[in-house]
């Protein structure tokens, strides 16, 4: 009996343990950032930024994180790098674009860049030259 | 002959400002670094010592090929077809996991592992 139970027991705790851990094609992570530094290419820490939330979306068709319309990652694409079939059976991610790479595991996300551009007044973007780093705690809903 | 005078101050003073940015295959910079610091994947930040290190501009490698101590030791960081000029001291190095910048004397670099994020500033200088 107490065989059972555990073996019931152990069952309930894997499935529990892949239903947290399996990530799927559309899926959208809502996430809150635990950290955000900036180095300015003349070496300084930049003043602490607001951690701010932000989303994103599996995207099948564009086989990347897609990210919301606000904040850091506003309208940013980051095509996933990790082998396709891997996504819906594991929750490591790898993506990147020309300046950055980001990492994605169980939650966990981390994104660092070697290039800040700038957006001041009238749209303009300007190229500034620094490393961001951001990690965050994520969940989807 | 004012006129030559100044025509021969500003073809110098071209030469000068041309020879500070230009760098050229072989060259090789010593930097120490500016910022050392990592934050891992629960947001942790931490900084570490900042080191001293070399690297040398290989024409062959068409590489930073970096130092035997410190950080970096023995580090062959290719640099990024299209997007490298060495010949104005600006290019880029990425891989799959890390990318460096590195543009008239300034360092960026920022490497992603499966704990945390690393990244490095650092003033470099040739001699």
């Amino acid at each position: 009996m107490i065989i059972k139970k555990l073996v019931v027991g152990s069952l309930f705790s894997m499935l529990l343990v892949s239903e947290m851990a399996a990530a799927d094609w559309g899926d959208v992570y809502y996430c809150q950032m635990t950290n955000f530094n900036r180095i300015s290419i003349e070496g300084e820490t930049l003043k602490e930024h607001k951690l701010e939330k932000f989303k994103f979306k599996l995207d099948p068709t564009k086989n990347a994180m897609v990210f919301g319309n606000t904040g850091h990652f506003q309208d940013k694409v980051f095509e996933i790098t990790t082998p396709f079939a891997w996504i819906s059976q594991s929750t490591i991610l790898y993506a990147s674009s020309v300046d950055s790479s980001t990492y994605f595991e169980n939650g966990k996300f981390l994104f660092a860049s070697v290039y800040q551009p700038l957006t001041v007044t009238l749209g303009i973007e300007l190229d500034v030259f620094g490393i961001t780093s951001v990690s965050a705690d994520c969940d989807k809903f | 002959m004012i006129i030559k005078k100044l025509v021969v101050g500003s073809l110098f003073s071209m030469l000068l400002v041309s020879e500070m940015a230009a760098a050229d295959w072989g060259d090789v910079y010593y930097c120490h670094m500016t910022n050392n610091n990592g934050i891992t994947l629960e947001g942790e930040m931490t900084k570490y010592k900042l080191e001293k290190f070399i690297f040398k501009l290989d024409q062959t490698k068409n590489a930073m090929v970096f130092g035997s101590s410190g950080h970096f030791a023995n580090s062959v960081d290719e640099l990024t077809t299209g997007r490298s000029f060495p010949i104005q001291e600006k290019w880029y190095a990425n891989d799959k996991h890390s990318m460096t910048y590195f543009s008239k004397g300034r360092f960026l670099f920022t490497s992603m592992s499966l704990f945390d994020i690393e990244s490095i500033s650092a003033d470099c200088e040739k001699f």
